[in-house]
């Protein structure tokens, strides 16, 4: 006998087995008055403790989000009526208007400078934190204060620093020799600024999943490492950074979406200027719909926005996933 | 009050296999009733339906001749002791023991009188205000024992209770397990894949292999009279030694490895239906040298042996099996020499060598050894 | 000799830092106590430490009913979010149902929905409530949270599973198995979730700027902008005592479960 004829008569000998069982299970079988209803517990109690969420869901995430593209293709009236429909009009709209497009540059440049730094230098914090040092508890805590930073609080702050007059920032750079900066008031400069304080607000939570990251490596890995005498350098590189992958693709995801998603630092810092060079798509998405009542370019903006949340998350699923387990 | 029978009782998981198959037994009252089985027999699976936590497939479960298949696990009357012992960790001793009374709503001053008892037959009455975690592995299951006994359910089930507790400590839970089931005089199914404390706890063993019974009897049945291979060298420490034999019936001897040759009784040949049989050996039947007796031979040569203080145990090679021999005292033998073992041939367990059945075992007269202690104590 | 400097070559790193992230922090602090003339001249520390601007900040905007505001508003949705995320949590980790896996992958695609891009039929859906200037708009569309759900069911897993079978035997309703076993057992990762709804819910921003416009039912953060545009000029003192108020109860709360949060946001996002 070859090996698929072995393999075809085990599974027929598995189909035979399972006819019987299920036989004697049909001839055997005490039938309960109650079954129905028995039956179906599991089922009502899962939908009357998921039925919170299910609402929530339903009624502020889903329906908003589809309400959202249907209103994308119409033009409304002041009342977010939707009026007229336009089919993918606003979206043409939106790509030729020269406003949008420069619009989507800064958040594309903003994106670039805020993301790389920020998982960058919560990755250092975290790695001089890891450190079995005495107090060193003192210094994580300082690192992570950051995180109950409001966003109103932080923008005001730096509002204050990068100030013409008052600020303090041209001060220390003029300690330097180094000519005072318009921060705020020129354009290239505005969105720097931003991103400054951007980075700044992001670094406690990278810092806290870094480390939370780098405290899950197996010690033992370092242990025989040291016994091998690898240096720092090489220790981090060949164990730290690969172990750590997985920590670090997912906080660099979620800075990502949430750089897309800034909009109090914008309000409270420039207001989109100066010459809309820090017109971020949340801020122009605010702006079309709640200052100008363009719902329809508004919404048109914010499926835009959806769907590069939407592919930034799946690839974090998608290969993020696969990741976390092995290294 | 607290009589169990299961009837054909079967579970399939994926309704193409059975985890527990055809299970027909019934319980007595106050019974300590032993399920064993390797890993994966479906010790647990039984024990479950038994409970109410896995639906029956097939086959009836009665309760106090109530037919109870569809009985909530709480309105089955028994209590149940885990392996990892099940205790709220959030919870301490005296509340883990109240838990299910307070659900209950029993009256305070019964629970109170109830936990005084239970802690001190179990000695816990100083650890009543830890959390388990201030707990070692015994007391814990102390605990888990306590619990059971304020329920004052008539039923207890407990699977593989004593397994995540060092070896001493568990010799010692055992008698403990024992003496509370009599005191309190319920029923007990009790879980576990040692045979040793299948043996030394039961009043009835149930033994499984593949979600099949094996046999059911008390522990002394089942060691003397094994229905089949599997149960003869499972229950025995170490276990049966076994080996494949030819049947020659010209001159009605067996012949192992075709080397060692057994001549057999009468009786022997006449029980045995083909041509190929098993032949198995207890390892305290065998003893050094030739004895007037011990009429089979085996000329050996020693592969281990391990000296445990009272009892020395030897390995050596037949053909490819290795059996092993048990013998009192110490014995400073020298590995790789030759020796001399022999066994008297009426302690010969012989099996089917297709069926695995047993088709001749040794006499064993249970009624000899009452009358003899009857005698002793007139 | 490695052995010696490598302690102090981290000393020094993590000292430059700690000064550098924590330095606006502080220099809001600062501020806070120097008058106009102060601000003016640049001064990083202030010469007196006076009350002034803290005083003067209550008088400026009605702070106290933002505070009070905040307050109400991040409890509530911190209990809400406990609440519902934990009966969500508690299906996925112990009520099997046919279709469950489908039910838990809608709940992940709710991560994949920023709520930047439901903003507005969400404002819409405010106004037709009538529940604009009502905590109710604040609080209720942030009860239900994927994240949460899965950072408590992850905890709730690691239950095992013959507590839960133990409690069937001795009677429990699920429901009663939920709150004196799951809810105690689990009380850590409650504590967690329960301070990341706090923070995050204190320091929301555009949400309450949509769906507040009276000054009675603003939060803080709304308050903050106000302030900065009211003072801007010049009483940068007052404004920074403003901030330093609206920020120490976060960062209290957050020194206090600094390590609780790290554990739980690595376990929650992570497994
Ligand atoms: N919940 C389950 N789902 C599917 N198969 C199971 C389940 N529980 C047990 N089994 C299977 O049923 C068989 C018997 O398991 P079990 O009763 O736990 O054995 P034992 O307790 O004797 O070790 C095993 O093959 C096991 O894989
Ligand atoms: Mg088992």
């Amino acid at each position: 006998m070859n090996l698929v004829e072995v393999k075809a008569q085990g599974q027929q000998e598995a189909t035979l087995e399972a006819e019987r069982v299920r036989e004697i299970i049909a001839e055997k079988q005490v039938i309960s008055h109650q079954n129905v209803w028995r039956k179906t517990t599991n089922i009502r109690l899962a939908i009357l403790y998921l039925l919170p969420s299910i609402i929530l869901f339903s009624v502020f995430l889903f329906y908003p989000m589809f309400k959202t593209v249907y209103l994308s293709f119409f033009l409304t009236d002041a009342r977010g009526a939707a009026a007229v429909f336009v089919g993918l009009e606003n979206y043409l709209y939106l790509l030729q208007s020269a406003r949008f497009q420069k619009s989507m540059v800064s958040t594309s440049l903003f994106v670039l400078y805020t993301v790389p730094t920020s998982v960058i230098i919560g990755l250092f914090l975290a790695l001089i934190a890891n450190e079995k040092l005495r107090g060193i508890g003192f210094f994580r805590t300082i690192f992570s204060s950051t995180m109950g930073m409001s966003v109103a609080a932080s923008a005001v702050i730096w509002l204050f620093l990068f100030h013409p007059t008052v600020g303090i920032i041209n001060n220390f750079l003029g300690l330097f020799g180094i000519p005072a900066v318009g921060w705020l008031l020129d354009p290239t400069w505005a969105l720097i600024s931003i991103a400054i304080t951007t980075i700044w607000m992001n670094l406690g939570f990278s810092f806290l999943i870094i480390l939370g990251g780098l405290q899950n490596i197996d010690t033992h890995l370092y242990e025989s490492a040291n016994i091998d005498g690898a240096g720092y350098f090489y220790q981090l590189r060949r164990i730290t950074v690969p172990m750590l992958s997985p920590t670090l693709f997912f906080i660099i995801t979620i800075t990502f979406i949430n750089s897309f998603q800034s909009f109090g630092q914008v309000d409270i810092l420039t207001r989109g200027g100066p010459a809309e060079s820090t017109n971020l798509i949340v801020y122009s998405i605010y702006q079309d719909a709640f200052i100008n009542y363009q719902f329809g370019t508004a919404s048109a903006q914010a499926v835009i926005l959806f769907l590069i949340v939407f592919v930034l998350t799946f690839l974090q699923f998608k290969f993020g996933e696969r990741k976390v387990h092995y290294q | 009050m607290n009589h169990i029978e299961l009837q054909h009782l079967s579970k399939s998981y994926d309704q193409s296999s059975f985890a527990v198959e055809d299970v027909t037994v019934s319980i007595e009252q106050g019974e300590f009733f032993i399920l064993v089985g390797p890993s994966g027999c479906g010790k647990s699976t039984m024990l479950r339906m038994i409970a109410g936590l896995e639906k029956i497939s097939a086959g009836k479960l009665y309760i106090d001749h109530q037919l109870a298949n569809h009985l909530l696990p709480s309105q089955r009357n028994l209590s149940m002791v885990f392996q990892n012992y099940a205790l709220y960790p959030h919870l301490n001793v005296e509340e883990n023991i109240l838990f299910g009374l307070k659900v209950r709503k029993i009256k305070k001053t019964v629970q109170r009188q109830r936990c005084e008892e239970a802690a001190a037959l179990l000695g816990l009455t100083d650890y009543l205000k830890r959390k388990p975690r201030e707990l070692s592995g015994g007391q814990r299951q102390r605990v888990a024992l306590a619990r059971a006994v304020v329920s004052e359910a008539p039923i207890c089930l407990m699977d593989e209770p004593l397994s995540n507790l060092d070896a001493k400590l568990r010799g010692q839970m055992r008698t403990e397990i024992r003496q509370l089931q009599r005191k309190l005089g319920i029923t007990m199914i009790y879980v576990t894949h040692d045979q040793v404390e299948a043996m030394t706890m039961g009043d009835r063993i149930m033994v499984m292999k593949d979600g099949k019974v094996q046999q059911v009897g008390t522990p002394l049945e089942i060691y003397n009279k094994p229905k089949n291979l599997f149960v003869a060298t499972f229950i025995g420490a170490p276990p049966m030694n076994i080996a494949k034999a030819e049947v020659d019936r010209l001159n009605k001897q067996l012949i192992l490895k075709n080397e060692i040759v057994i001549t057999l009784t009468e009786e022997q040949l006449f029980s045995l239906k083909s041509d190929i049989v098993y032949i198995g050996v207890r390892p305290e039947q065998m003893a050094y040298g030739k004895g007037s007796n011990r009429d089979a031979h085996l000329n050996v040569s020693l592969s281990n042996i391990e000296v445990l203080g009272n009892e020395t145990l030897l390995a050596f090679n037949v053909g490819d099996d290795i059996w092993k021999a048990k013998w009192l005292g110490q014995w400073p033998l020298d590995i790789n020499k030759r020796t001399e073992i022999s066994f008297p041939k009426e302690q010969l367990y012989l099996f089917d060598g297709k069926t695995e059945e047993t088709l001749f075992s040794p006499v064993w007269n249970e009624n000899v050894l009452k009358e003899v202690l009857a005698g002793e104590s007139r | 000799m490695r052995k010696r400097i490598r302690p102090i070559i981290f000393y020094l790193l993590l000292a430059l830092s700690a000064i550098l992230i924590f330095f606006p922090i502080l220099f809001a602090f600062f501020v806070s106590f120097m008058n106009g003339a102060e601000v003016l001249s640049r001064a990083v520390f202030p010469s007196t430490f006076e009350f002034d601007n803290y005083e003067r900040v209550f008088g400026t905007v009605p702070l106290m009913h933002y505070l009070k505001n905040s307050f109400i508003v991040s409890s509530i949705v911190m209990l809400g979010q406990l609440v519902v995320c934990s009966l969500s949590a508690f299906v996925f980790a112990f009520i099997p149902f046919k279709g469950r896996t489908v039910v838990f992958l809608i709940f992940i695609s709710t991560l994949m929905i920023p709520w930047e891009a439901a903003m507005i039929p969400n404002f819409l859906t405010i106004q037709s409530l009538g529940w604009m200037n009502s905590y109710l708009s604040m609080t209720v569309p942030f009860f239900a949270l994927a994240f949460g759900t899965f950072l408590l069911r992850q905890h709730f897993k690691t239950i095992p599973h013959e507590l839960y079978e133990a409690s069937q035997i001795e009677g429990l309703s699920r429901f009663q198995f939920f709150y004196k076993v799951v809810i105690p057992y689990a009380k850590t990762s409650l504590v967690t979730l329960g301070i990341y709804g706090f923070l995050t819910t204190w320091n929301m921003y555009l949400w309450p700027l949509l769906v507040t416009t009276n000054d009675m039912k603003r939060t803080v953060q709304i308050g903050l902008k106000q302030l900065q545009t009211v003072e801007v000029s010049t009483e940068w003192g007052v404004v920074m005592a403003g901030v330093v108020i609206v920020i120490l109860p976060t960062l209290i709360l957050l020194f206090v479960g600094q390590k609780q949060l790290q554990k739980g946001l690595t376990q929650g996002a992570l497994k």
